[in-house]
């Protein structure tokens, strides 16, 4: 019964990908505090905490279809921990009394912890791969227009040409500098966490350093030196960093969208055969990707407000901070990774209609290119003069409908200064594009080899772990 | 005084506070206001205490007439607040000083500085809401002149950003009036809640007032014009969150209506424009921008005061009976909030005040759109003979291909074997005029206008009065000095 968006059935990916999903599915989940536990009972068992024996048969049995998950359910109905069924199950499913060792010595948050840090790794490692795969689509899409001329609109308003490949590598560098910040972060969050109730390690017993270094070696992690119960800035850093990815996403899905209006109809969003975007309406073709990415970017700077919120803990532990994030991240998660899916989809097929892009930038009469004009005659009436000037011009060919260059050559202090031959450069305002081209071929050959210097994964790839 | 006097907070600036509140705003806030304000609420305390025989009438006299900030050492206060750290006691010290004999010694009487902050608190949103209230209603009244011009103005109606349907331009403006109305509703509901006494002493038992506490609350609450609560909120600040939320509300609707004109003053679109004067520069390189940077701010200030109603919620989660850390936020977002709001209404009231239709961009863009957006009604009318379903499949395969290869939608679909025989090319062009196709459109708006109009005849209007600075030569008790 699926009541939640993220797990639907029938429409499953509105708003999460099977791939996520399967990370933070329930049984992964727990299968992965099996793996903690047994893992602290292997280095235990060799140490010589708990007998051998017992460390054998609790990692044999530490596998979630050999619990009894009808009486671990039931568990959860009466008991408030959130482990404690879950180990009582796997207590069970240990024959001679090797159970009574499960847990030995760990807290409740060690494990949930050092899974959830699993859990937002892999994420990583997800994420990583699909913003790289979006940064080659948009290198390509910047190469291919990087001499598309376009209007630039500031305010929402017309401005100045400019082309569409600088338009996009704007978006790369943002892209380039989430990928490095992913990069900068992936050591930094793989560490686990066990230390104990209050982060003493006093049950753990005096080989508690071995135990801990060992445990979570063995789970592909490193040991913090201190407990992180109450300190969750790394959480916190990575929430952040997912919103900053994805509000990146949603700016760029914001711009298809605005550019994707009847009226502009510059860039339009890929619409697979068949796809039918209004019930009623049959002409309608809607951008409804680039809406759901700006929608899911909503969510996830919430999630991540959420989150840093509960960095402020009291004590050695507060489960008022611990359950918000707990019931965040995941979300947090699964809502960045779709929202980076769906820019995948949105971008390699995005249609570009350069025809449109040319008759929007000739739409204004020649005004586009009022501030070559600007510049033309700063030189000989001087630059503030010449704005107020040329800003007057320009409102009354808005007002008139008359043309701008009409209106110019027609003024008696400056229409002499111009030739009629250099004012036809007003008609062309595709020519008048500044750096544009060079900016964009540089920023391409700047991030081609940056991206040679990416490890070609962050961990590992198939997300079981 | 440093000869340096920092202005930092953009409220105060000398050259921008205009795009950001009003002065008007800004004098509710002013800190001698505000240090007035605490003071009138001692004064009335004391005066009513001196009614029902709690202290001596001659010491409530005395407290009522030294109880302004001209006879107050402010000096002493600053000095004071940065030794004690108290929020309060430095200035009654300062009021204690300013009385003749004994009197000072009954000031404060039993109440906690809790009840005097936020009983003040209550008389600042008081102030605010009378100007929200004003400047919503003038809002609501130019929105429906608005809606009622604008009634028959056919235009396109867009979703997903894209051309949808045809509508009346007096519609569009009929749901802003809605919408505006039900912020009228919320803003006097709240006033009913929100302004409210606080009196119930340190942890809210009234145990300094002894029986005659209940009988204080009603005096004391009536000579500050505010309503009795039935229990103390020292700790319970939803009446806060309330305000906080609906100042929220009422910009997300004034933003809203700003991010519309801003959107459809887009060169390519061009139907509406804010206002516009000789000498508003667009920018400072393009001499030919003309930019819809009044609407931009008010999504500016809408985005301010909706963090703040966050704050608002926040606020309301308090540990036992009083807890400074709620309390001491809304010191900033109640402020921020009023004078963002104010900012707003002013903003939006110049915008509205000389709003440009140009009828004649939306008459093109409507009769270029034509064809496209009455597809719907080409549905229906086609599906009476061939059945919905199927006029839908056939009018969005010819539709896309009218997209693609930028032919006339009519001219694809007569050539259909569907279609051609069977329908005339007339019939079809009747269909799809979209000014037969606005649907109920002017009754709509005509309903809400009706409704709107009526209700706002039996509201009664705030009355409002002037603030004079306490320190300035106009405010009388100040000359008596």
């Amino acid at each position: 019964m699926p009541a939640h968006p993220i797990d639907y059935q029938i429409n499953q990916t509105v708003f999460s990908t099977v791939e996520l999903t399967q990370i933070f599915d329930e049984k992964a989940r727990y299968q992965r505090w099996l793996d903690f536990e047994a893992a602290l009972a292997k280095v235990q068992g060799e140490l010589g905490v708990i007998p051998q024996e017992a460390a054998e048969e609790i990692g044999r049995k530490a596998k979630l279809e050999l619990l009894d998950l009808e009486s671990v359910h039931e568990g959860y109905q009466h008991s408030r921990n959130s482990l404690m069924p879950l180990l009582s199950g796997l207590r069970r499913a240990c024959a001679k009394g090797h159970g009574e060792y499960v847990h030995y010595g760990a807290t409740t948050q060690d494990v949930i912890d050092t899974a959830e840090i699993l859990e937002v790794r892999a994420t990583v490692t997800i994420l990583y791969r699909d913003l790289r795969v979006l940064e080659s689509i948009c290198l390509k899409l910047a190469g291919n227009h990087r001499t598309t001329p376009m209007v630039a609109r500031t305010h929402g308003q017309q401005a100045l040409p400019t082309t569409l490949g600088l338009k996009v590598v704007i978006w790369l560098s943002e892209i380039r500098r989430h990928i490095e910040r992913l990069k900068h972060i992936f050591p930094r969050i793989a560490v686990g966490q066990l230390s104990g109730a209050v982060g003493t390690m006093a049950a753990l017993g005096p080989q508690a350093m071995k135990i801990a270094n060992g445990t979570l070696n063995l789970l592909g992690l490193e040991y913090s030196r201190v407990a992180w119960h109450n300190s969750r800035d790394n959480i916190g850093e990575l929430a952040s960093i997912f919103s900053l990815l994805v509000a990146t996403l949603a700016k760029i899905a914001n711009e298809i969208f605005q550019l994707q209006k009847t009226e502009i109809a510059e860039l339009i969003e890929p619409a697979p055969a068949g796809s039918v975007a209004s019930s009623t309406m049959p002409h309608k073709k809607n951008p409804v990707i680039c809406q759901r990415v700006v929608a899911l970017s909503r969510h996830v700077r919430s999630l991540t407000g959420t989150i840093i919120e509960s960095m402020a803990h009291e004590h050695e532990r507060d489960g008022r901070c611990l359950w918000s994030e707990w019931l965040a991240v995941p979300q947090l998660c699964i809502y960045t990774g779709t929202a980076l899916q769906y820019m995948l989809d949105v971008t390699s097929g995005l249609e570009v209609r350069s025809d449109r892009m040319l008759a929007n930038l000739h739409l204004q009469k020649n005004l586009i290119t009022s501030e070559w004009l600007l510049f033309r005659l700063s030189g000989t009436i001087g630059k503030m003069r010449s704005l107020e000037k040329l800003h007057e011009l320009s409102n009354k060919a808005t007002d008139t409908g008359i043309s701008f260059k009409e209106v110019v050559m027609n003024d008696p202090e400056i229409g002499s200064l111009l030739g009629r031959e250099e004012m036809a450069c007003l008609d062309q305002p595709e020519k008048y594009l500044g750096h544009a081209v060079q900016i964009v071929e540089q920023a391409i050959e700047d991030i081609e080899k940056k991206r040679e210097l990416d490890p070609k994964t962050l961990g590992e790839t198939d997300g079981q772990l | 005084m440093d000869s340096c006097e920092p202005n930092s907070h953009i409220v105060e600036s000398q050259f921008y506070s205009g795009g950001y509140t009003t002065s008007e705003a800004r004098k509710i806030f002013c800190d001698r206001y505000r240090y007035q304000r605490w003071l009138d609420v001692e004064a009335a305390l004391a005066l009513a205490q001196a009614d029902l025989g709690i202290i001596p009438a001659w010491a409530a006299k005395n407290i009522n007439e030294k109880a302004h900030l001209c006879y107050i050492n402010l000096d002493a206060v600053k000095e004071g607040l940065k030794v004690s750290s108290h929020s309060l006691l430095p200035l009654l010290g300062a009021l204690q000083q300013a009385c003749d004999d004994d009197a000072g010694q009954f000031i404060h009487f039993g109440a906690t500085t809790q009840d005097i902050q936020d009983t003040a608190q209550s008389l600042e949103i008081r102030d605010v809401l009378t100007i929200v209230t004003r400047d919503l209603r003038a809002i609501t009244q130019q929105v429906m002149e608005l809606a009622e011009r604008c009634t028959d103005i056919v235009t396109i109606g867009r979703t997903h950003c894209q051309y949808a349907l045809p509508m009346t331009l007096g519609l569009k403006m009929a749901v802003w009036l809605d919408e505006l109305w039900r912020n009228m509703e919320r803003l006097a509901a709240l006033r009913e809640r929100v302004l409210v006494s606080q009196l119930f002493g340190g942890v809210g038992t009234m145990d300094a007032f002894a029986e005659k506490g209940f009988a204080l609350l009603d005096k004391f609450s009536q000579r500050l014009g505010l309503a009795p609560p039935l229990t103390a909120w020292h700790a319970s600040r939803d009446r806060i969150a309330e305000f906080l939320s609906t100042m929220a509300l009422i910009s997300g609707t004034l933003a809203k209506i700003a991010d519309e004109i801003r959107c459809l003053a887009r060169d390519e679109t061009g139907e509406l424009e804010e206002p516009f004067q000789m000498g508003k520069i667009g920018s400072s390189t393009m001499p030919h921008k003309r930019n819809p940077e009044m609407c931009e701010q008010a999504v500016v200030l809408a985005r301010l005061i909706k963090a703040n109603a966050g704050l608002g919620f926040e606020g309301m989660i308090n540990e036992h009976e009083r807890d400074y850390r709620a309390v001491r936020m809304e010191w900033v977002t109640v402020t921020d909030t009023s004078l963002f709001v104010c900012g707003l209404l002013s903003m939006m009231k110049a915008i509205l005040k000389d709003l440009i239709i140009h009828e004649h961009r939306i008459r093109q863009n409507v009769d270029q759109a034509a064809t496209l957006i009455s597809t719907e009604a080409l549905m229906f009318f086609l599906g009476e003979a061939i059945g919905k379903q199927t006029a839908h499949q056939i009018i969005y395969e010819t539709a896309m291909k009218a997209k693609e290869t930028n032919q006339p939608l009519l001219d694809l679909l007569m050539v259909r074997k569907e279609i051609a025989g069977k329908f005339k090319r007339e019939d079809l062009e009747k269909t799809i005029d979209p000014a037969n196709h606005v649907g109920m459109s002017q009754e709509l708006t005509r309903r809400t206008i009706d409704h709107v109009k009526e209700k706002l005849s039996t509201t009664g209007t705030i009355t409002e009065r002037e603030r004079v600075c306490p320190l300035s030569e106009k405010d009388s008790r100040c000359n008596a000095q």
